[in-house]
This record gives C-alpha cells, structure tokens and sequence, in this order.
C-alpha cells in the first residue's frame, strides 16, 4: 500500500507508514475536510491589530535578545529558551502560569504559599509583621517566576544573573508600580498620641490623592507637614518646640471661616459643629480665630499643656499646601478596623 | 457481466458516439483540483477553497487539497485559521514540505517570524524540492528586509516555469510593501501568460501603488479586454478616475512610496 505522503511503498493492512507514520486508513476515515473561517469582523479586527501584535512581538524578541546578551556576558550558555509571552504574562499571579502549563500541583504550592503571605501581609499593613510578611511574598513570587524560567542546566553564576534580571523585572514591572499606587491611596500612618476617637499606636490609611478635585473640609482627619516650631512656653511655663515632621489631626475650620471655642463646642460662622480636636485635654476653655485665607485650623494634639493665645494661633494654622492627605481608614487594631468618619 | 458487453444502446448508423454522453465530465477529486486551480489563477480565491474541500470530500489521501487549502487561507489573510488548518494536516501528513513551508508562511504573514523560519528551515530539510518551499523561504527573507530573497525566487522559478509563480511572488512582495519589485515580477507573469486576465490586474495594481496611473490604466483595461465582467479591474478603473484629481492623489504624486 502506498503512502499518499511519502510515496513509501508499505506492507498491505498496516495501518500507519513505516517511513513517515502518516496514516494508510485516511481514504477511508470520518473526517471533516472544511477548514475553519475567520468571521468578517474577526478579519477587521486582525487588519488592524495585526501592525501592533507585530510591534510588540519585536520588542519581545529584542527584550530576549538583551537578556540573553546580558546572561551570555556571564560566559557560554545554551540557548536561552523563555516561555511564550502568554505563559510569563501569567507569572503575575505566581502559581498560575505553572498551572497554565500543567504542571498543578507545583502551580497550587505556589499560589497558596503567596496568599497565606501576602493577605496577613496586606492585613497587617504598616507594621513590622505586614512588612516581613509581604517581602516574603515577595520571595515566594520570585521563586515561581525562576522556576518557570530555568528550563535547562545552567551555572551558578548564570542562575544568579537571571535571578538578579527576574527580580529587577518583578520589582520594576509589578511591585513598583503597585506600591507607588498603593503609597499614594493607602499610605499608611502610626498615630503617636491619645486623641478621641484614636489611641496611641493606631494605624491609619492616609489618601493623598484625596484633594485632588477637592478642597479639604471641616472635621477631615489629615495628614500635614508641620513645620520647626520656635521654643515657646506653656501657660504652666513649660518649655516646649515642636519638631518639624508629618502630623495627623483634625482640621476645625477651613479658609475664611470664625470659629468660637467656648467650653467644649465648637462654633463655626455661628453654627454649632460636631467636630473637637482629637485631644479635648489640651484645649483651651475659650478661644476666638477667624482662619485666614489658604490656611486650616488644626488644634494641635501632640502638645502637652495649654498653650498661650499667640502661640495657640501660630501652631494652629495650617497652610493649604501642607496639608498632604486624608486620613480614612483605621487599618490597625483589627479589633477596630473600619472607616474613619 | 460478459452478456451486456456488446449491447449497442442509442448509437448512430456509422458506429460513432454521441456526444452528448462524454460532455458530461466525471467529478472527482482531480476535476475539483483543476476547477480549484483554474479559480486561483484567476484570483477567485474563495472559489477555489471551495473546490480544494470539494476535492477532499473525495479523496482525502490529496495532499495537494490540503496545502491548496492552506494557501487560499493565507491569500485570503485568514493566517491563525491557515495555520491551525496546517497543524491538522501535518497531524495526517507529517513532516511534508510543503505543508510546513505553508504554515511557515500563514506565521511569517501574522508576525511569529521566529516560528516561521524553523518551520522553514524543517521544511527545505524534508526530501524533494518544490518551488513553492523556496517561494515562502523567500517570503520569510523579505519579511526580515535581508537582500537573498531575489536568490530564493529565482530557484522558486528555475523549479516551477508556471506563469502562477512569479505572480504569486509579485503577491508577496506586494503584500510586504515592495511594489517596485512587485511590479517586476507582475511584469514577468505577464510576459509568460499574456492571455491571463489576473496577471494584467495584478500588474495594474502594482503599477497603482507605484503611481503609474497611465500605465494601470492601460493594464485594467487590458485586462477587461480579456475578462470583460473583470469586476476587480473595473472598480480599480472607478478608483482611478475618481482620485486622480483629489488632493491626496497628488500628495501621494509628491511624496509616494517607490
């Protein structure tokens, strides 16, 4: 019988060519011979996505070009041999491009390892333990990329600069960019004093992007820079300097606005408001401002003892441009997570 | 059975057949495969996938329907859906030249150029020679702007003297963005096949993208001369006429590609 293929001339009843394997019993086989089309709109898509794909798969071939450059500096190497880009597209969940692959129980250990590290890690935000648990996270992450990514025998050294070069990707690419986001939404901030409804200890997230489209308003807990302070003394004649620094506090009054003090209530424009300085001790039994333009009026909770009329307005008085964020969610203790409001 | 061996049915006094009963063609794979050729030649490409299949509903042991198959995807720029049907085909036929240089092609046209120079290189590698392997190694040189790509054209031709392989080379290059050279190979097809109306279009259309207005025109209608219902060469003619006196005709004039 005769391969239509290779015109290899083999023993009648077999069922496969001895020279190329293709099949003898295809004359006879159920197959369907239509080959699949493209849709219209799937034709105009590609036509127009194709100039992209083609760019972006150059500038993967030259990405590997480099890094194999940079590895081969190292010495002689095999060629190096990197996954699809669909399979390191999936390395940024570590786990998934091993399970992607087939390879489940490997792609399993890495992924619950990432999360039993990275969730504490994230609930524990702004702390020591978080901070050890997230560098963890990512090790775990690394090592999964690495174990992808070695697919042959390679040296010490050449296992170094690729580890160097998949840490350096994973810092730069994912790492990076979500810590800078997360810095500037979810900053997170250990208050140092007592100040109702706040203990000493407290962690709290910070929203510097908070005032972006809108101007701070009375009762905000904020984040401000607070300036170097002239040593001044306290009605009890208590030397005192307060350093400069990042402070959290709640502003009273906004631009413009008169505030009245008076034994206990705070008074703005005539109004009666529900808002108090975080640390009712140090306030004054009776004060009177009227907040001057671009500034906010933030009592000061860190100073021990009441402070006298002038330097009471002087360290109350915030500029505008100081203030560097909300202050929106107490992240720790757990026992009191939730919303500041 | 022997006994109606010498039955005489419905001849005439002299003995001879009638006509009408070998006018009727018998319809098998190799009259779908010559309908199927006679449809590319003229550039009816979905045509000619239709008669490819119809052919291997007949016999599918044709190698020559499924590559045929392969290259009417890649001409009608369906490149995932030709090389998937060229993995079915190599999966039957494996290892075959020139199914591999046909998915090496439909590749190299969606951009995996990487991919297609190994299944380039394992395709030449195969036995026995076909032009259309050095067609798509060609093809592949073009795509990556090395200059041995005329070398790989001409074996393609010193292999195969058909008019369709130059033609299908100016398509290549024409494909790429290289109309001079299109042009030239459109020119040589034309030269072998003077007869063929598709030859005249495709010379017509290279010499549109190389602003050769005159000579298009003399070309689409050269090629209507021969194909009178030519509907391609008429609506480049309507395209013609209507933008040789736009502004965007004559910046291209200006600033055109060559």
């Amino acid at each position: 019988m005769q391969c239509a293929n290779c015109r290899f001339e083999n023993m009648p009843g077999v069922a496969a060519c001895g020279r190329c394997g293709s099949s003898l019993r295809l004359a006879t086989a159920v197959m369907d011979v239509q080959p699949p089309r493209a849709t219209a709109f799937a034709k105009r898509w590609r036509r127009w996505s194709l100039p992209t794909q083609r760019g972006w798969r150059r500038f993967w071939d030259t990405c590997l070009t480099a890094t194999s450059r940079f590895i081969h500096a190292f010495g002689d190497t095999p060629e190096l041999d990197m996954p699809l880009p669909r399979v390191l597209a999936r390395l940024v969940v570590p786990g998934w491009a091993h399970i992607y692959c087939g390879h489940r129980w490997r792609g399993g250990v890495f992924l619950v390892l990432f999360a039993a590290c990275l969730l504490p890690g994230l609930l524990y935000w702004g702390t020591a333990l978080g901070a050890n648990l997230l560098g963890l996270a990512f090790g775990i992450h690394a090592s999964a990329t690495l174990d992808l990514i070695w697919q042959g025998r390679y040296g010490f050294l050449h296992r170094m600069a690729m580890s160097l070069t998949s840490s350096a990707v994973l810092v730069v690419g994912l790492y990076l960019p979500v810590g800078l986001v997360l810095h500037c939404l979810a900053a997170p901030r250990v208050l140092e004093f007592v100040g109702q409804p706040f203990e000493a200890g407290d962690v709290l997230l910070v929203n510097r992007w908070a005032y972006v489209r809108t101007p701070p308003q009375p009762g905000d807990v904020v984040c401000f820079w607070r300036h170097d302070s002239p040593v001044f003394q306290t009605e009890r004649g208590v030397n005192m300097r307060v350093p400069a620094g990042e402070d959290i506090d709640r502003i009273l009054a906004g631009p413009g606005m008169k505030v009245v003090w008076e034994n206990g209530t705070l008074q703005l424009d005539g109004l009666a408001t529900p808002w108090q300085p975080l640390n009712t001790a140090v306030a004054p039994q009776r004060w009177q401002v009227t907040v001057p333009k671009d500034t906010y009026l933030i009592y000061p909770s860190i100073i021990q003892g009441a402070l006298t009329p002038a330097h009471r307005q002087s360290l109350s008085l915030v500029a505008a441009k100081d203030i560097q964020g909300k202050a929106y969610f107490r992240w720790q203790p757990l026992s009191r997570w939730g919303r500041i409001r | 059975m022997s006994r109606f061996d010498r039955l005489e049915m419905d001849q005439s006094s002299d003995g001879k057949e009638q006509p009408s009963e070998r006018d009727d063609p018998v319809r098998d794979e190799r009259y779908w495969l010559g309908l199927a050729v006679e449809n590319r030649r003229t550039g009816c490409y979905e045509s000619a996938l239709r008669y490819y299949s119809r052919a291997l509903e007949n016999d599918k042991t044709l190698v020559a329907g499924w590559l045929g198959q392969m290259q009417m995807l890649v001409a009608l720029e369906e490149y995932p859906e030709a090389d998937l049907w060229g993995r079915k085909a190599l999966e039957i036929f494996r290892n075959n030249g020139d199914l591999l240089a046909g998915r090496a092609q439909a590749l190299c046209r969606a951009g995996d150029r990487k991919k297609a120079q190994d299944l380039c290189d394992g395709s030449l590698r195969q036995e026995g020679q076909s032009s259309y392997r050095w067609q798509v190694r060609g093809e592949l040189l073009v795509a990556a702007a090395q200059e041995l790509d005329r070398h790989c054209f001409d074996k393609a031709v010193l292999l195969d003297a058909d008019w369709l392989v130059p033609l299908e080379i100016a398509l290549i290059y024409r494909h790429h963005g290289y109309p001079t050279k299109a042009q030239l190979w459109a020119r040589q097809a034309v030269e072998k096949a003077p007869q063929a109306p598709y030859c005249w279009y495709l010379q017509g259309r290279c010499e549109m993208d190389l602003n050769l207005i005159r000579q298009a025109k003399k070309s689409f209608e050269h090629c209507l001369e021969l194909a009178p219902k030519h509907a391609d060469a008429e609506r480049s003619l309507r395209e013609l006429a209507q933008s040789s006196g736009s502004w965007k005709f004559s910046l291209r004039q200006l600033f055109g590609r060559r």
